[in-house]
């Protein structure tokens, strides 16, 4: 179980991931740059790889692991190491990209067998500077792009973010918890 | 900690679940809680308390490792195995999958009837326990199930609901039907309040935004006062001293939906009926009401009419009521609108149906993952 207590937040270059978490996380965000070395690196060359990570403490010694992606699609090898158990996945989408739809479809088919298990929220950055497509919009797109999916959500949050407001980082990972488990903090 | 619900002068049924991931012992969870009948109470893992029961997903990849052993440590605790191939289990006392709370209960009590001599007796003549629970789940009828689910909350510490205090409003008539209707036709219009001539909303439906000169609070405050002291007015002004803020129409409608809900069902939607929620609302983006989160994520999950939603999540009902009025004016909501007595079933068994990998979290790291987050 300890090992396992990751949320992973992926999405491409510049949707916030790196702000989200460091928005919540209790320590200094530390971007980690590796030097590419496993054979699957080497057919792509010699590269270097960028992962975000945060942590939360939750007193007793447990803590959660908030990892971010590397936006680069052409780092997608190590996405399975990050996703090996986990919590859930918060997909970052930038409204600025030329093409929000396919990002979408990219990276739910990038991680299409962790969100077959875990829950995925969608958090759509960047909305004051465009505010299309809106969410609902984001829902319809879904309807198309995970066709041949299986997520354990289907009808995942689509909420509008800003990955600096700690307000509504708070708000995506609390729908992420409440997607695992809608009785979480019930009355005992 | 042990999931105890304390019904006034019971004594806890204490269950050990094997094999169960963190879904479908959420969803157990749920269906003790409003079970009436007896007080159950699924123990964390971390609990070591002997159980008076334990069920056992035979499905999930350790379910029927667990199990047995479970049994050979425990001769004398009763198991309850559930499966979707209760054929391929004739050693344990099976529960047919998907579970429902008309099969569930019948067959604990069953297991729990005999007296504590007789529970020392090994549960491995399955053959007649089996036929007995299923009969007895066959016997159960929806509308019994119906009846027993709807009886008052005994004493304890949960939302008090009566669904015979239910108070209903009508979004079609009156003030919000206008609203929905210059909205809908892009008329802009002021909403005034006829007692002082004060400029309340200026909706401006071409521009999408909302100006409003009084805050939710107040705004509840007027609603209160009498929905007949507003009134729509073409051409009304601020005043010079109003702080005035703008919203967008969709962030107006769910606010005013959910101050002229104000505890109170909408009469489009039943209350025995199943409610689904289409997508989520824009939760960052609209004004926050109470276990909105919450709510979202269980009618996002599968259908629940209200009264259960209420139950299952022993949320306040103003709570459910008010978002189910505001999600409802964003269309969000799928239900049917025919009157009736409820039919769904009481465990969305679609979620006890799947068979999802074992989760490695658990509800109280959940729980306090939670806390943490909020209290950020």
């Amino acid at each position: 179980m300890r090992e396992d207590n990751k949320i992973v937040f992926t999405g491409p270059v510049g949707a916030g991931k790196t702000s989200a978490i460091s928005a919540i996380s209790d320590v200094p965000i530390i971007s980690t740059d590796a030097k590419a070395s496993d054979m699957t690196i080497n057919r792509k060359g010699h590269t270097t790889v960028a992962m975000d990570y945060g942590i939360l403490h939750l007193g007793d010694k447990s803590k959660v692991h908030l990892y971010g992606t590397p936006g680069q699609e052409r780092f997608d090898f190590m996405w399975d190491i990050l996703t090996s158990g986990g919590l859930g996945l918060i997909l970052m989408l930038d409204n600025t990209r030329p093409n929000p739809q396919k990002d979408m479809h990219f990276f739910l088919h990038a991680f299409k067998d962790y969100i077959a298990d875990v829950p995925v929220v969608l958090g759509i950055s960047k909305t004051d500077l465009n505010p299309r497509p809106n969410t609902a919009d984001y829902a319809k797109m879904l309807a198309e792009v995970s066709q041949d999916l299986h997520m354990l959500n289907p009808v995942p949050p689509i909420f509008e973010v800003d990955g600096r407001n700690k307000e509504d980082v708070k708000n995506l990972v609390m729908a992420l918890l409440f997607s695992i488990d809608p009785g979480l903090g019930m009355l005992p | 900690m042990t999931d105890k619900a304390q019904i006034a002068g019971t004594p806890s049924i204490l269950v050990r679940g094997i094999g169960l991931d963190i879904r479908k012992e959420a969803v157990f969870r749920m269906a003790f809680r409003m079970n009436r009948k007896a007080n159950y109470s699924l123990l964390e893992a971390d609990d070591h308390q002997v159980p008076d029961v334990a069920i056992a997903d035979l499905d999930s990849p350790d379910g029927l490792a667990e199990a047995d052993k479970f049994r050979k440590e425990n001769p004398g605790i009763p198991l309850l195995a559930t499966t979707v191939v209760p054929n391929s289990f004739p050693q344990f006392v099976t529960l047919t999958k998907p579970i429902r709370m008309e099969t569930l209960f019948p067959a604990l009590e069953q297991l729990l009837r005999p007296s504590p001599m007789t529970r020392e007796l090994p549960l491995q003549q399955p053959a007649e326990p089996v036929e007995q629970v299923q009969n007895t789940a066959a016997a159960a009828t929806p509308a019994k199930l119906s009846t027993s689910v709807q009886q008052p909350p005994p004493a304890r510490e949960k939302p008090s609901f009566d669904p015979n205090q239910i108070e209903f409003f009508d979004p079609e008539q009156g003030l919000l039907a206008l609203v929905q209707r210059a909205i809908r036709d892009q008329i802009p219009v002021g909403i005034v309040d006829r007692r002082n001539g004060r400029l309340l909303w200026r909706i401006l439906p071409e521009q999408g935004k909302v100006d409003a000169s009084v805050s939710m609070e107040e705004a509840q405050a007027i609603f209160r006062e009498g929905e007949e002291n507003l009134v729509l007015r073409d051409g009304a002004s601020f005043a010079d001293n109003d702080s005035v803020h703008s919203m967008t129409v969709t962030e107006y409608l769910w606010q005013i939906h959910a101050i002229a809900a104000d505890g109170r069902l909408s009469k489009k939607i039943p209350l025995n009926r199943p409610v689904k929620l289409r997508r989520w609302p824009n939760l960052t983006r609209l004004y926050p009401l109470p276990e909105a989160l919450r709510l979202a994520a269980f009618l996002a999950r599968s259908p629940a009419s209200p009264a259960l939603t209420i139950r299952m999540l022993q949320v306040q009902p103003q709570a459910l009521l008010n978002f189910l009025a505001a999600a409802d004016a964003l269309q969000l909501l799928e239900y049917s609108p025919a009157s009736g007595v409820a039919s769904e079933p009481a465990i969305p068994s679609s979620t006890l149906a799947e068979a999802q990998r074992p989760s490695p979290a658990k509800r109280g790291f959940l729980g306090r993952l939670l806390a943490k987050i909020a209290g950020l």
